[in-house]
């Protein structure tokens, strides 16, 4: 009877020092949760610290080794290497030279009033006029003349804006060194392109490389630039982005602007077509 | 005797040798071909790489934060490589005709509204790539036997094998047979772009 009492009396305590040891694992675990989550990044304050002080930043040049991926019929992916040297003075000037994989050299300049695009190699050069600031000129450069201008939304002053606008899922992967500087490593998506940016740490928090995937295209092919040279205490001239065409060059029209010169011949193909000729 | 064998199998040897050294580099990779060197078959030939250029086109060659998707580059392939019905491609041509007569009267209709907004995704691009190449006009066009977009087949800054340039004002076009170029600024540079007779 003594020895039952005994071992009733013993089951509580058992039970008591069961609980208190599940108790602590637990808070020590919510702890070291707590502390893991406190040290990761939001990877969105990251990404919109970037971009807010790019667009507020007055004036800036770099340099931008690029390269992406053609896609060929047969599947096969070919890499095709460029540089760029982007020189912008808010509110109204740009420059961007450009050197392809192969040598050809080109220009795209806006003085405020006047955009331009210059081809060396081709000994051509078109211009537009459309007085307004950088922002309206590069939208109107790739939306409205439907040219290139490899991360033209870098350039604008509505970039915060235009990722807040577009960014559907952004995460922090991780601190890293990229191109020899202490970067933090941003994932993103976008509902066309999920892309990737190393962003310097410290007090400036400029993109070091960014990689932009086409995961809706076949092949997926990707476009990545690595910046280098960064200055941002340049106060470059107006003739700077002044265009001056060299002797022998020829001006050609912008090829959106085509129609307006040369109409389409669609009702002599359609004719054609019925005649069944070739 | 034993002097005779050796005399006579000196040159057999150097005549081996010679052999050996002289023989064509097929012979040589064929006797490695056992061991772990390029087989037939197998490894790199010409045959696994298309003919001709790589191409540079592609959507990742804008380097935008947008894309058109796969529609629009795949259609872009499709074109270039003239895998198209000759119906099909006269309908596209229709279509990104319009397109491009459509964007010139924006173009003009917007010429002061500088500050209009713009549609999200406005720097896709695609949809002018495609057109302002003149790659899927040309290919559409194929109604004409001279393509439209053709710079890999003749030499830079011509349309075709021998253009005849016809100034008309500030613009010169270029005359294929019955087909009419101009020259004009592209999404991948300078371009000959198919276009109507000059009035």
């Amino acid at each position: 009877m003594d020895i039952q009492r005994g071992v009733l009396s013993q089951r509580p305590t058992r039970y008591l020092k069961s609980l208190g040891a599940l108790f602590l694992v637990a808070v020590a675990s919510l702890a070291l949760a707590w502390a893991v989550d406190e040290k990761t990044p939001d990877g969105r304050a990251v990404l919109m610290r970037m971009a807010d002080y790019l667009a507020k930043s007055p004036a800036w040049s770099v340099t931008a080794h690029t390269a992406y991926d053609a896609v060929q019929p047969d599947g096969f992916k070919v890499e095709w290497n460029g540089t760029r040297t982007v020189t912008l003075r808010r509110p109204d000037r740009l420059r961007v030279e450009s050197e392809s994989s192969d040598g050809a050299r080109s220009l795209v300049l806006f003085d405020g009033k006047t955009i331009t695009s210059f081809d060396e190699k081709g000994r051509v050069y078109a211009q537009e006029q459309h007085p307004g600031t950088v922002d309206d000129a590069v939208m109107y450069f790739v939306h409205d003349l439907g040219m290139r201008l490899p991360l033209a939304i870098m350039l604008l002053d509505r970039l915060p804006a235009e990722l807040q606008q577009r960014v559907r899922f952004v995460k922090y992967v991780e601190k890293t060194a990229t191109l020899g500087e202490p970067t933090d490593h941003i994932a993103a998506k976008t509902a066309t392109v999920d892309f990737q940016v190393w962003i310097a740490e410290g007090g400036r928090p400029l993109p070091m490389r960014v990689v932009l995937t086409y995961k809706n295209t076949r092949g997926q092919p990707q476009f990545r630039a690595e910046f280098s040279d960064w200055k941002l205490d340049i106060r470059p001239s107006d003739s700077l982005f002044a265009f001056t065409p060299p002797a022998g060059v020829k001006r050609i029209p912008f090829a959106a602007t085509l129609a307006t010169i040369a109409p389409a011949r669609r009702q002599g193909s359609a004719a054609r077509m019925k005649e069944g000729k070739q | 005797m034993k002097q005779q064998f050796r005399l006579w199998s000196l040159p057999v040897i150097i005549g081996l040798a010679a052999v050996i050294v002289a023989s064509p580099t097929e012979c040589v990779y064929a006797r490695g071909r056992g061991g772990g060197g390029f087989e037939r078959g197998s490894g790199f030939g010409h045959a696994d790489f298309p003919r001709g250029d790589f191409s540079r086109e592609g959507p990742a060659a804008a380097g935008s934060f947008s894309s058109r998707a796969g529609s629009m580059g795949a259609q872009a392939n499709r074109m270039e490589y003239g895998q198209h019905t000759q119906a099909s491609r006269q309908q596209e041509a229709n279509a990104l005709q319009s397109n491009r007569e459509q964007a010139a009267r924006n173009l003009q209709n917007n010429a002061q509204q500088y500050r209009r907004a713009y549609p999200y995704g406005w720097d896709a691009g695609a949809r002018w790539a495609a057109a302002a190449t003149g790659a899927a006009i040309g290919a559409a066009a194929t109604s004409y036997s001279t393509p439209a977009y053709a710079p890999a087949a003749y030499p830079a800054g011509q349309p075709c094998a021998n253009p005849v340039a016809v100034p008309v004002g500030s613009t010169t076009y270029f005359r294929c047979g019955s087909n009419w170029y101009a020259q004009a600024y592209g999404p991948a540079g300078p371009t000959f772009v198919a276009v109507g007779p000059p009035h």
